[in-house]
C-alpha cells in the first residue's frame, strides 16, 4: 500500500511587539526563548489545532518590533544549537573572545540597539543571545581608560568633587 | 540619566547605565580586575554597578556553590586542593601545565599521610592546576620524589621537581609552611600566581631574600621606598604580572598595601594570602577587615589556604568555628569545588566532600568541639 505523505508545514507562533506589530515565527525557532516557550506550554498552545490565522498572538510588552525582529533573526540562526546546559555554562571559564563570527557581525550595531537586545534577551530569557550581547559590551569596555569609556557610552562623570578625591586616593598608586 | 556634554553617538535612548542592574552585572562579570577598576572610576552609577559583580576577578573565577555563598561562613576542605583560587591558565603556561595535568590525571592516584599532618589524595577528578602548587607546598621535595618513585610514577612533575629550574607554576600558597629561609634555597622561578602577600616576613628576612632572590629582589628591597611601592602595585594591577609573580611583603608594608588597593575602605577585593599571620583573625585584630568582608555580601574573600593564625591545618579551623570565635566570621575559605566540605559556624550542615566519608566531617567537628587535641592526632587516628 502506498500512503499519501502528509506534508506538514512547521507550526507557527504569533508574537506581538509592544508597538503592535505581529510576527509569525516557527515554533521550533522560538523555543529558544524560555519565556515564550513557557507561555506556549502553559496556554496549551501546542495542543490546539488552530490555524495560525486564528491563533492568539503572544504579547511581548517589553519588546519593540525592531528588536523583536532581530531576536527572531538570531533565534533562526541558532535554531540548530544544542540545548544549553546552564550548569556547564556556569562552570565554564569566563571569556569574551568566543563570540561566534556570525553573532559578532550581527551584534555590530548601535549601542542603543544592542542594549535593547540585552533587555529583550533578558525578558524573553534567551541565554545565548544575552550572553553574547553582554560579552560584546564587555569587549567595548575592555582596555579603555575611564575617559574613553565615558565617551564611548556617553556617561557623565557624576562623582562629586569629594568622591572624585576619594577615587583618586584609592587609585593613587596607579596614577603616579 | 545625565549624558555627557559632548555626545559621541546619536543620542541613544538606552544607555549602559540605564540597563537593569542584573544586566549590568552580567556585562561586568566578563571584565577582569583592571577593567573593573577602570569602570569604577567612570561614574558613581557604574561604580555601584560593578561592585555587584565582583565574583569574577581578572580571569580568576571564584566558583562556588551559590547555595553555599548565600550563607557561607566557613568552608573547610581538609584535603589539599580546592580552597584556593582557580586561576585561568595563562597562555604562556598552558601547554606545559596541560601536559603535566594530563600526566597526573592519567597516572596519579596516591594517598599519603605525611608526618601526621596532611593527607593528599589525588585522582583524575581532583587534579587541577593548583595541585602542583599544593603538592609542592606540602611535600618535601625528596619525599615527593620518593612517593612518585615508589609508585613508578615517572611523571613530568617528578621531573620538574628534580630539575628545579623547570618549576614555574607554583601557586600563591607555595610559601605556606615554608620557613622564609627555606625560600632562599629555592631557585629563581616565575610564579603562576595570583597576588600573594606575605606579611609574615620580618623586614630583615625580606631583605635577606631580596638580596638572594632576583625575582623578588627588586620588589622586596624596594618596599622601603614609597614610590616604588606604588610602581610595584601599578605593575601588579596594570599588567598580568599578578598572575605570574608572588610578592613577599614585609609586615610593615602590609597595612599600607591594603590601604592602597582600597580594601580597607571598600571592604572588598580579593586576597590570596599565603601566610599564617595574614589569616582572618590577624586581619580582624588589625582592624582591617570588616565582618561583612567575609560574609554574604560577595564583597571580598580571603583565602587562608586552610591555615589558622598559627599555621595549623584546616582541621584546626573547625576548632575556631566551634570555639571562642564561633560567632565571629572567622574566615571564608571558599572552595572552588562544591564537593568540598562546607561547614557553617556553628556546624549545621555538611555538603559532601571529596570521596571522603561524610562521617569524617562530623567526626572532625566533634573532635575539635570537644577537645583540644590537634590535627595530627586526629589524622593519625584515621
Amino acid at each position: 500500500f502506498l500512503f499519501p505523505i502528509k506534508m506538514t508545514s512547521p507550526r507557527m507562533i504569533k508574537l506581538t511587539s509592544n508597538d503592535d506589530k505581529t510576527f509569525e515565527v516557527e515554533r521550533d525557532v522560538i523555543k529558544q526563548s524560555v519565556t515564550v516557550n513557557t507561555l506556549i506550554t502553559d496556554l496549551n498552545m501546542d495542543d490546539e489545532d488552530v490555524s495560525v490565522e486564528n491563533q492568539m498572538a503572544i504579547p511581548l510588552p517589553n519588546v519593540d518590533a525592531a528588536t523583536l525582529e532581530m531576536v527572531i533573526t538570531w533565534c533562526k540562526q541558532h535554531r540548530e544549537d544544542p540545548p544549553r546546559n546552564e550548569e556547564e555554562e556556569e562552570k565554564k571559564e569566563k571569556r569574551t573572545d568566543d563570540i561566534p563570527e556570525w553573532d559578532k557581525t550581527f551584534l555590530d550595531v548601535e549601542q542603543s540597539v544592542l542594549f535593547a537586545l540585552i533587555l529583550a534577551a533578558n525578558y524573553m530569557d534567551i541565554k545565548g543571545l544575552l550572553d553574547n550581547c553582554c560579552k560584546t559590551v564587555a569587549n567595548m569596555i575592555k582596555g579603555k581608560t575611564p575617559d574613553e569609556i565615558r565617551k564611548h557610552f556617553n556617561i557623565k562623570n557624576d562623582f562629586t568633587p569629594e568622591e572624585e578625591e576619594q577615587i583618586r586616593k584609592e587609585n593613587a598608586w596607579c596614577e603616579d | 540619566m545625565i549624558f555627557a556634554d559632548e555626545l559621541q553617538m546619536d543620542s541613544p535612548s538606552l544607555t549602559l547605565e540605564k540597563l537593569p542592574k542584573e544586566n549590568v552585572h552580567k556585562i561586568f562579570s566578563n571584565l577582569g580586575l583592571q577593567d573593573r577598576k577602570t569602570v569604577r572610576k567612570c561614574s558613581q552609577t557604574l561604580k555601584e554597578a560593578v561592585q555587584g559583580s565582583d565574583l569574577y576577578v581578572d580571569g580568576i573565577s571564584l566558583e562556588f556553590d551559590e547555595k553555599c555563598s548565600n550563607d557561607l561562613e566557613l568552608v573547610v576542605c581538609p584535603l589539599s586542593g580546592g580552597k584556593g583560587l582557580r586561576t585561568t591558565v595563562n597562555s604562556n603556561y598552558s601547554e606545559l601545565i596541560k601536559r603535566w595535568l594530563k600526566e597526573l590525571s592519567e597516572r596519579l592516584f596516591f594517598r599519603r599521610l605525611i608526618a601526621g599532618q596532611l593527607m593528599i589524595q589525588c585522582n583524575a577528578e581532583l587534579v587541577q592546576e593548583s595541585i602542583l602548587g599544593h603538592v609542592a607546598a606540602h611535600f618535601d621535595y625528596q619525599e615527593l620524589s620518593l612517593v612518585f618513585n615508589s609508585r613508578n610514577q615517572q611523571s613530568v612533575l617528578h621531573f620538574a621537581l628534580q630539575s628545579k629550574k623547570h618549576i614555574d607554576c607554583f601557586k600563591a600558597d607555595f610559601y605556606v609552611n615554608l620557613d622564609p629561609l627555606e625560600i632562599l634555597a629555592l631557585p629563581q622561578m616565575n610564579f603562576l600566581s595570583v597576588l600573594s602577600m606575605n606579611p609574615g616576613f620580618s623586614d630583615e628576612q625580606a631583605l635577606t631574600i631580596a638580596r638572594k632572590e632576583h625575582t623578588t629582589a627588586q620588589i622586596v628591597a624596594n618596599f622601603s621606598h614609597t614610590t616604588t611601592l606604588r610602581s610595584l602595585i601599578q605593575m601588579v594591577h596594570s599588567s598580568r604580572v599578578a598572575k605570574e609573580m608572588a610578592i613577599i611583603m614585609p609586615t610593615t608594608y602590609f597595612r599600607r598595601f591594603l590601604d592602597s588597593i582600597g580594601l580597607r575602605e571598600e571592604g572588598r577585593g580579593l586576597l590570596d594570602v599565603s601566610y599564617p599571620n595574614s589569616s582572618p583573625v590577624y586581619l580582624l585584630e588589625a582592624g582591617y577587615v570588616r565582618n561583612e568582608y567575609y560574609l554574604r555580601t560577595g564583597a571580598g574573600y580571603l583565602n587562608t589556604h586552610g591555615l589558622d593564625t598559627h599555621g595549623k591545618h584546616a582541621f584546626q579551623m573547625l576548632r575556631i568555628a566551634n570555639g571562642p570565635y564561633r560567632n565571629m566570621p572567622v574566615g571564608c575559605m571558599f572552595s572552588t569545588r562544591p564537593e568540598c566540605t562546607v561547614v557553617n559556624s556553628p556546624i549545621t550542615r555538611t555538603h559532601s566532600s571529596f570521596n571522603y566519608p561524610l562521617s569524617m566531617t562530623s567526626k572532625c567537628a566533634e573532635h575539635f568541639s570537644s577537645s583540644s587535641r590537634d590535627s595530627s592526632t586526629f589524622l593519625g587516628q584515621l
